[in-house]
């Protein structure tokens, strides 16, 4: 009797199963998408980054809304690991604009929002494994006394993202990020500095590709030049700011730190 | 003007010349989007995919090398003239194989932990408001956890303790807890939480990648990277203690050791009379956890522990009470030695456990010395991108010396009653192969499947058990196991059965989670028979064991202050001896688990907790004869077996923290008062000399402690 039931249980299993099979949409279908989609890809690091730059002028977070909703259009038409990239990015830059406006409730839900992104995609690559670790970094600061074993998630992910691609400037940021922010008395600090000296010899991408992320670099610069400045090593900061900004003339915190370091 | 007419005839010239290929990429599930198409000899000039995978890119020289890359993909070179003109190319990416670091870093990970219903790590431990920071006191807030008696040892969904196993890396500890009576039940585990990275909890349907389980099975992983070098000093009511963590200078080795000392006086010195069984305990144990990463493949882990427990209180057994005394001393080692390498992730586990026992009341003296003895070699290894596999072999040797003083009739056990003797002296070795395969078969689906069987010897019967698993993801919140499958396992000797004997169970589950940022709600649905000679009571044994059980848990976090819990569980259970059916031990309309936690700011935090069910099941007492021989009255019981239950059972229990940190130190004060309305839960029933007037002796009543923690990070 109980092999009858267990029989009849694997054929309603495997029913499903094919059901399955025939029902979920294909993540990778994405031949419907029309060339305005792919328009609001290209280049769309830059765009999520120039609305964050409007949303802080403007202290109004609606340009990075308004490009939320676009790829949220996109990613209910047809889901891609590439367009919940890039929702997962811009949740994150939306965290930072709502804490820099003094709303630490909405950030802590945008971060998590971006945190949960990556965390329900399948098939993660070394790129999405950046990205992840780089949210739960910044969403460390609001989960209090949960922070110390977050921490032992970013380094997970950071370090999974290395092993996947040991070029991937992103993930020896992300790592040196982590470091950075962990208190001296939960061991932080100590590999900061080799991490992010790595990661300013990386290309910012292995190939051109207008689709895919290109940031870390610019951001390990200013990192390290604050490192620097922690540690009262102000000749390396300079040299260090110097050579950022040859590399990134416009980029808003490098000239901040300039200003600092030549007070 | 003339100069532009031959620059534009070069154009012509030039495009003309180009020959454009068209292609889509694909990997096996589809188009792929923004891979990189280029030349080898111009990689600044390449394109990249349509969202339809298509791409169309000029080409010069037929010698040239065309490469198509995507991230997490092998790198496609194909040769130009290779290309035919006027046709569209499907290059087909494969998925990167895993590289070596990733072997090293997630080779260790359990592959079987998305089939489990519940991971706890660290900080849910202490974070539990019943845990009192104890592993296996954290699983006891789960529905599935059915331990009807105070104690730890893991009782899941219905089933007897001895049929689940606790795994500590890759190696099984029999009875894994302290302060344990003769039952071999304890109220708290061996385990310090400061070792664990990871324990999951499977509640029906035990991975095969372990054996010798035919219930669930609670899997315990330690740390692989310690973080800075920490010192915690603790004391309390009855206990105090260190733990010191250190780095050691090879990066990913450090060391961690502990011990603590246990003493009676003063906890029953200021509650005297709420614990009539107890007389006096004295404990000493000490662990040490060591982690050597010998190089970037190689690593070696080693845990040892050494308990010595003495014990002394007041037993009741029929109509003679008197004093007894147990003295335990067991100590155990676990050892892995992990090598990752192109063709796997391997693991090599030891354990060594060495357990002695003296036992003494009225006419029973028990003498009971066990050791055990395991090995396993394991190999992990993924398969494309959606397939991982797990080979295991493992051999697992159990020696039992029992010299008991045992009394010649069970009602009869004063000191001045005659006894015989009983001894027993067996080895019972468990060698056993099995495989274990999980595949991300779809987006949102993955399934399990592994097998196990035994290589007999010594004339044991042959067996092989089998499982399936699917879990379906429905979306990031909500999600779906379904599992079934055989399992077998072998009973570990006790004083009441002196015997190795072969379980089994068929068992199917189902388990549905929803997790949002604040809510937490499960429910499942399980069947299942278990066969084999086991105890239902010290007198009562049963082939045959039928459960039938549904649990729900809801859990919200209302505010970042204040947090709820509740757990119910089903539970119909039947039992046969022989023709007859009757209810099982574990049978319960209800079993009811609450928790409220309310953290208040610059205030200690408050849990209250709340367990209710019925009383457990019991055979009553309906007459006795004069044994003339003895002196003793000789009970009867009544035919109808475990048909009388105690009264219901009720206990509230609060606990009180307060975290402190400065510099870089933290203080944590810990107060509890268990059963607070101080309700006298019957847990036996004794009787006077005729048996003609019944009594229970009761669990635990209200009970004060309190202590502290001082930590030094560096």
């Amino acid at each position: 009797m109980l092999m009858k039931k267990t029989i009849l249980l694997y054929i309603s299993a495997a029913i499903w199963f094919l059901n399955c099979a025939n029902t979920t949409p294909a993540k990778h279908d994405v031949s419907q998408l029309n060339a305005q989609d792919k328009k609001l890809l290209k280049g769309i690091q830059d765009k999520i980054f120039n609305a964050f730059v409007q949303t802080n002028i403007q202290k109004d977070p609606k340009a990075l809304l308004v490009i939320k909703g676009k790829l949220q259009n996109l990613a209910d038409s047809n889901s891609n690991n590439v367009v919940t990239y890039w929702q997962s990015y811009l949740q994150y830059y939306l965290s930072i604009c709502y804490m820099t406006q003094g709303d630490p409730t909405q950030a802590e839900e945008e971060i998590d929002r971006a945190v949960d992104l990556m965390e329900d995609m399948n098939d993660k690559n070394s790129e999405d494994y950046a990205l992840l670790a780089l949210a739960q970094s910044f969403s460390i600061q609001f989960k209090g006394f949960k922070a110390m074993f977050i921490s032992s998630a970013i380094q997970k992910n950071g370090k999974r993202s290395m092993a996947m691609e040991p070029k991937n400037i992103r993930a020896y940021y992300v790592l040196g990020n982590s470091d950075f922010y962990t208190p001296e008395q939960y061991g932080g600090g100590e590999e900061v500095e080799s991490l992010l000296l790595k990661a300013i010899a990386l290309p910012e991408q292995l190939n051109k590709n207008p689709y895919l992320p290109s940031w870390g670099k610019a951001e390990s610069y200013q990192l390290l030049v604050r490192h620097y400045l922690k540690s009262d090593d102000k000749t390396k900061a300079k040299t260090y700011c110097k050579e950022g900004l040859a590399q990134f003339p416009n980029n808003y915190g490098l000239g901040k730190l300039a200003i600092e370091l030549l007070d | 003007m003339n100069k532009v007419l031959p620059i534009s005839l070069l154009l012509c010239l030039q495009l003309q010349a180009q020959n454009l290929i068209k292609g889509v990429v694909k990997d096996d599930k589809g188009p792929v989007f923004a891979a990189n198409v280029f030349l080898k000899s111009n990689p600044e000039q390449g394109t990249t995919t349509d969202f339809d995978g298509s791409f169309e890119l000029g080409v010069i020289s037929e010698n040239d090398t065309l490469v198509v890359s995507y991230i997490g993909y092998t790198t496609l070179e194909t040769l130009v003239r290779r290309l035919q003109k006027n046709r569209i190319h499907v290059f087909l990416l494969v998925r990167s194989a895993q590289t070596l670091d990733e072997v090293i870093l997630f080779g260790p990970d359990p592959i079987s932990n998305k089939f489990s219903v519940q991971k706890l790590e660290k900080l849910d431990i202490y974070m539990s408001p019943i845990a009192q920071g104890d592993p296996l006191k954290a699983i006891t807030i789960l529905p599935a956890s059915t331990i009807d008696d105070e104690t730890v040892n893991p009782s899941l969904r219905g089933s007897n303790p001895d049929r689940s196993r606790v795994i500590f890396n890759n190696v099984p500890i029999y009875n894994p807890v302290r302060a344990s009576r003769l039952n071999n039940q304890g109220f708290f585990s061996l385990f310090n939480t400061e070792l664990i990275d990871k324990q999951y909890v499977y509640a029906s349907n035990p991975p095969l990648v372990y054996g010798n389980t035919s219930a669930g099975l609670v899997e315990i992983q330690t740390i692989k990277m310690l973080k800075n070098d920490q010192l915690k000093l603790s004391s309390s009511l009855a206990s105090t203690g260190f733990f010191a963590s250190k780095r050691l200078k090879k990066e990913g080795s450090f060391l961690q050791l502990y011990s603590n000392y246990q003493f009676s006086e003063a906890f029953l010195g200021i509650q005297e009379g709420k614990l009539p069984d107890l007389n006096k305990f004295n404990t000493f144990d000490i662990g040490l956890n060591t982690r050597f990463e010998l190089n970037k493949k190689l690593s070696l882990n080693s845990f040892s522990y050494f308990i010595d427990e003495d014990f002394s209180g007041v037993r009741q057994q029929f109509t003679y009470q008197g004093d007894f005394n147990s003295t335990k001393t067991r100590g155990f080692t676990i050892n892995n030695l992990n090598f990752a390498s192109e063709i796997g992730f391997f693991n090599l586990n030891f354990g060594f456990n060495s357990e002695s026992q003296d036992f003494l009341f009225g006419n029973t003296n028990s003498i009971q010395n066990t050791n055990q003895l395991f090995a396993s070699i394991n190999h992990k290894v993924k398969l494309g991108s959606s397939i991982s596999h797990q080979t295991t072999l493992s051999w697992d040797q159990f020696s039992t010396d029992f010299d008991n003083e045992v009394p010649e009739f069970f009602y009869a056990q004063s000191p001045e009653s005659p006894s015989v003797n009983s001894n027993f002296d067996d080895t019972n070795t468990l060698l056993e192969i099995g495989s274990y395969t999980s595949w991300d078969a779809m987006d949102d689906l993955l399934v399990s499947a592994g097998w196990r069987t035994n290589i007999s010897n010594n004339g044991q019967v042959n067996y092989w058990s089998y499982q399936l698993g699917f879990r379906y993801n429905i979306n990031g919140e909500n999600s779906l196991l379904l599992s079934g499958g055989k399992y077998h396992n072998y009973t570990t000797p006790s004083f009441f059965i002196q015997q190795y004997r072969l379980l089994n169970s068929q068992q199917v589950a189902l388990d549905y989670t929803y997790t949002s940022e604040r809510t937490s709600l499960t429910a499942a649905f399980y069947y299942k028979e278990e066969k084999g000679l086991q105890t239902a009571n010290q007198f009562l044994f049963s082939d045959n064991l039928s459960t039938i059980g549904a649990e729900f848990f809801f859990q919200r976090q209302f505010t970042d202050r204040l947090q709820f819990s509740v757990a119910y569980s089903f539970i119909n259970q039947t039992t046969s001896f022989g023709d007859a059916t009757f209810p099982g031990l574990r049978d319960y309309d209800y079993f009811i688990k609450s928790s409220l936690t309310y953290t208040p700011k610059n205030w200690p935090s408050f849990s209250l907790n709340w367990l209710a069910r019925p009383g457990q099941r019991y055979t009553p007492i309906i007459d006795s004869t004069l044994d003339t021989n003895t002196g003793f009255y000789e009970p009867i019981f009544s035919t109808d077996f475990l048909n009388t239950r105690y009264g219901n059972y009720t206990r509230l229990d609060l606990s009180v923290n307060k975290y402190f940190s400065w510099n870089k130190r933290e203080l944590v004060l810990f107060a509890s008062i268990n059963n607070i309305l101080n309700r006298s839960n019957q847990r036996e029933d004794i009787y006077n000399t005729d048996y003609s007037q019944r009594s229970f002796v009761p669990y635990q009543l209200r009970l004060l402690y309190f202590g502290l923690v001082y930590t030094l990070n560096r």
